[in-house]
This record gives C-alpha cells, structure tokens and sequence, in this order.
C-alpha cells in the first residue's frame, strides 16, 4: 500500500508519479460501511453490508433471489431509507443529505432497472430527452416539442451511441426488448452520469441480446470512463463482463474478488443456501 | 392441499343470508307501490302519447333558423362547460389521487369537492347557479362545469392511480421533481383515458344542456318548454329533432376522436 502521506499531499503526489514511485490511486467513488436495512415482516435483510467500488470498475453483484441486492442498490441512493448505514458516494455523505443535494446526487448516477421503465406512450427521444431532468428547468424537458435545440442535440447523441439513432421518433411501446433497454441506457447517458447502476439489466432479454446489451453497457462504461455496478444472476456475465465480483448471503458480503481469479463452480456456492423465505 | 376450505357457494345459504333476500324482495315490492306503477293508466296513456305524437308532426320548420341558433348556443354552453371542467379536474384529480397528492389532507379536502360535485344532481345545481349568478346561459354553463369535475375528477383520478410506477420512479431517480414527474410520466400514461372520460363529459354535457333551460339556466330547453306549454306540438317537434341530430353528432364525433386516439 502507497503510504497516505504521499497521496494527500498533491505536490508530492505529482512528483512521485513522475518518477513512476507510485501508480495513480484509483478514486473511492462508492463507499458502503455497516448498511442495516430490515421491512417489516421479513426482519433484517442487510445486515451490515460493505462495498467499496472504484471509479472505473465494473462490479458485478451477484447472490440468489431475496438477498437483498436491489435493496443494496436503492438504499445507497436513499430511494429506500436504509436502517442505518455509513455510505459516501461521489464525494457526498448520503446519510446527511437533505432532499435536493440527494436530487442532485441521484442525477449523476444513472440507473437502468430490469423492467427498463420507459414511458410507453412517448417516443424515443423524449424518453432521453427525460435523462435531462436534474440540470434542466422541469417544463422545458417534459417532452421532445418543447426541449431546446442543444438538449435534442445531445439526446440524438446519446442515441447514436446506443445504435439507435434511427428510431428516435418511434414510440417507446413499439420497441423490442433489447432495442428498450438501450434506450433506456441512451436516457441513461443524457444523464452524464459518472457512475452507472443497473438492476438485472437483461433479465428479460433473450441470451444474445442480453449479451449484446452487456456489451453496451460495458463498452460505454469504458469509454466514458464511468464506473458500473450492476446485479446478474447469468454467471457467465457476471465472469465476462465484470472487474469485480461481490457476492451476498444471508446479508453480508461473502465474497469479493477480482472476476479472473474466479471460475462459475467457485460462484455457485454462494447459491448453496436459499435466501428465500 | 389436504384440507381446502369446503366451497362456500355450494352451501344451503343460512337463516340471516335467507332473511335479507327475503327483505330485499319485500322492499322492492313496496317501492314498486311507491313508484305507482300501474298498467291500467299506461294502457289509457297511449293513445294520448300517439296523439301527442302525431300533433307533432310533420313538425314547423318555419323558425327553424331560431332554434337552430339556440341550439348552437346551447352547444356552446356545453363545450365551454366540459372544457373548464376537465381543466379544474385534472388539477383536483391530482390531489386525488393517493400516489400523486402532496398531502393526505389535501387528499381528502379534493376527493370530497369531488363527490360533493356528483352527488348534487344537476338540476339542482342549475337553480344554485341561477339564484346566484341569474338567468341564463352563464349560469347554465358554471351547472355543467361543476358537473363535469364531478364526473372527471373521478375518472381522472383512477386513471392516474393504476399508471404503472416504474417510469415514475426512473423519473425520481434521475432527479425529477413532482410537477414533471406527473407532466412526463403520469399523464402520457393516463392519456387515452384522461380522453375517453372527457368525451363521455361533453356527451353527457349536451344532453343534460338541453333539459337545463327548463329551470332558466339557458339554452333550448326553455324553448321546448314553451312550445309545450302553448301547445305548439309541431315547434315542439322540430326542437325534439334537432336535439336528437345534435346528440347524435356530438356522440358520433366523439366515438370518431375515439377511436382515433385508442
Ligand atoms: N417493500 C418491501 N416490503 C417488504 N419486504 C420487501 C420489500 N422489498 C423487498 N422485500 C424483501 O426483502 C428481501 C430482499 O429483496 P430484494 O428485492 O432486495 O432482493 P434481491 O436480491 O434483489 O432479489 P432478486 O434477485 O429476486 O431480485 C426479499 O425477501 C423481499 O421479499
Ligand atoms: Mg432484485
């Protein structure tokens, strides 16, 4: 470990990255301590939970159904309060957060869910458009008509990098699955997110467009030199398409461990016992 | 799936389940009698009917152009009506609706402006108006707007109740507040019904129009009335026409925007 004197002080920082003494530390952009988190009737689903992720990791969170991974994922947002939990995230304390600093906090987060989310009746680009909402007066961004030229712009954008620039005027109900869940990321991106979020992304996708989808969502984080943190239950995902895999039992991290030092017979044991019920 | 409850509609239904149709059928019965139901004075009825009837026709076109005139006005009293009150209801559904509403005790305060609309029928909300704002068409316009939030500040509210949460929260997560929330993901959702509802409104506006005239709120119907009452059956039947042709249009417009929107 680089000794923490030397990454506090910049000046020195710099100097002895110059001379190759020390690799640049990765930022902690995720950090979780001690998340408690119990509904009602169902008693402590997390107890104690930490994570750490990285700015430019891809983390992939896996553990069998009931463990509670989309409830880890909402409470680091508060979008479930959590019991109790230590957790800054890009920089903020998210426990102090008062409502609209937790607004502008969620806003450079993206998150994709399962279920894609799109608002059917709408078309394409207005869905993107909506990924504008935390840094543009609400009214001017409810739909593609009244959204001033640049957010159009930078929506058509974000739809070319998903591949879909083509389909910007279609409705949304008239989208494949996969075709969604892009624009769903492309909304997504509009955010210009810093971290990427995703809950069972292709779960309802068939295997080679779910591949293609984790692809996207892989490669865009690269290129956008994002950071991701996403649920799976497909293994072979999670081995592929992963730096890191954290895995949940009985509602604390049982493993953590880079994904090439990992194999799917080694992931399996964490399906041992059932959550469930 | 040893023990499963023993169905319970096989059952020979008990002595209190027995008593209460029991009383139903009485009741009904009774209202029968209340209702003065009696065939006799309907047999001796028709023939009156068929002469008013045949009094009527062939109906006097002669003032057509006045009624023609009246009856745009009383068109244009629904129209304006239906839209001010689809206006005030979306605003109060709102507040009607539980997932929506930015306090439980507005909630309750909109949901009873709601029902308090629907539950006085519109005729007596017509005299209300009258009393208030005086004779006329004004008055008859303010009875269908109060009608027509009770109506669609109701419907609007269920539709907006059962639109699907999941773009609301992707919305909320991104960082949008309330008001757009509701602009960009509520009503798109909730906008075929939000459509069909207004359009039943309209419908029921121009129907109930017509009859609000009889108590001075404006519109034909005080036209009918005194054709009746004159006994000038034939400028009588040339209103009840147009009325009929101009339901028949609104409706057929309305099932047309209908189906266009759906
Ligand atoms: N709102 C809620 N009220 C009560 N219990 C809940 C609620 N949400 C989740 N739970 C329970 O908490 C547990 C964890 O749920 P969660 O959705 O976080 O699991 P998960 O790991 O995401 O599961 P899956 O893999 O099936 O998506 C489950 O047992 C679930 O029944
Ligand atoms: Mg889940």
């Amino acid at each position: 470990m680089t000794p923490s004197v030397l990454l506090s002080d910049p000046e020195k920082r710099i100097e002895a990255e110059a001379a190759g003494a020390v690799e640049a530390a990765p930022e902690l952009q995720l950090r979780i301590r001690g998340l408690r988190k119990s509904y009602p009737g169902r008693g402590l689903v997390l107890d104690g939970i930490e994570l750490d992720v990285f700015k430019g990791e891809a983390v992939a969170l896996i553990g069998s159904n009931g463990c509670g991974k989309s409830t880890l994922l909402r409470c680091s947002l508060r979008l479930i309060e959590p019991d109790e939990a230590e957790t800054s995230f890009l920089g903020h304390e998210v426990q102090n957060l008062r409502r609209s600093a937790l607004r502008k906090l969620r806003a450079k987060v993206g998150f994709v869910f399962q279920k894609h989310n799109l608002v059917l009746r709408s078309s394409v680009l207005t869905n993107v458009i909506h990924g504008s909402f935390a840094r543009m007066p609400g009214f001017q961004v409810w739909s593609q008509a009244t959204a001033p030229k640049h957010i159009r712009e930078e929506a058509m954008y974000c739809l070319q990098r998903v591949g879909l620039a083509h389909l910007a005027a279609s409705r949304a109900d008239r989208l494949s699955g996969g075709e969604s869940q892009r624009v769903a990321l492309a909304r997504a991106l509009m955010q210009r997110p810093q971290f990427l979020m995703a809950d069972e992304p292709v779960a309802s996708l068939d295997p080679r467009v779910g591949d293609e989808v984790m692809d996207l969502l892989l490669g865009l984080t690269r290129q956008e030199d994002l950071t991701l943190l996403y649920v799976s239950h497909n293994l072979d995902h999670a081995l592929k398409f992963a730096d890191r895999i954290v895995g949940i039992q009985k509602g604390q991290v049982r493993l953590n461990a880079p994904a090439n030092t990992l194999s799917t017979s080694a992931l399996r044991e964490l399906y041992g016992a059932s959550d469930d019920g | 799936m040893a023990d499963l409850p023993p169905q319970k509609r096989m059952d020979v239904p008990g002595l209190p389940r027995f008593a209460l149709y029991f009383l139903g059928i009485v009741f009904f019965i009774w209202s029968c009698n209340g209702a003065n139901l009696s065939l006799p004075d309907l047999i001796e009825g028709i023939p009156n009917m068929g002469r008013v009837l045949g009094e009527m026709s062939p109906p006097d076109f002669s003032r057509i152009s006045f009624v023609s005139k009246s009856m745009l006005v009383t068109f244009q009293m629904a129209l304006v009506g239906t839209v001010f009150g689809v206006f005030f209801s979306f605003f109060l559904a709102i507040l009607a609706t539980r997932s929506q509403t930015p306090s439980p005790i507005l909630y309750y305060m909109a949901r009873f402006v709601i029902s308090f609309c629907r539950s006085v029928p519109d005729l007596v909300w017509a005299i209300f108006f009258v009393a208030s704002v005086g004779l006329g068409t004004f008055a008859g316009t303010l009875t269908i707007m109060v009608d027509t939030i009770g109506f669609c500040g109701r419907f609007f509210a269920e539709a907006m109740e059962e639109v699907d949460d999941g773009p609301q929260e992707a919305l909320s997560t991104m960082g949008a507040g309330r008001m757009s929330i509701i602009q960009s993901a509520v009503v798109p959702s909730a906008m075929p019904s939000f459509v069909n509802s207004s359009l039943f409104a309209l419908e029921k506006a121009v129907r109930s129009s017509v009859v609000l005239g009889l108590v001075g709120a404006g519109g034909i119907g005080i036209e009918l009335k005194v054709a009746m009452d004159l006994f000038q059956y034939q400028q009588a039947g040339t209103i009840i026409l147009s009325i009929f042709v101009l339901v028949l249009c609104v409706e057929q417009l309305s099932s047309a925007i209908r189906r266009k929107i759906m």
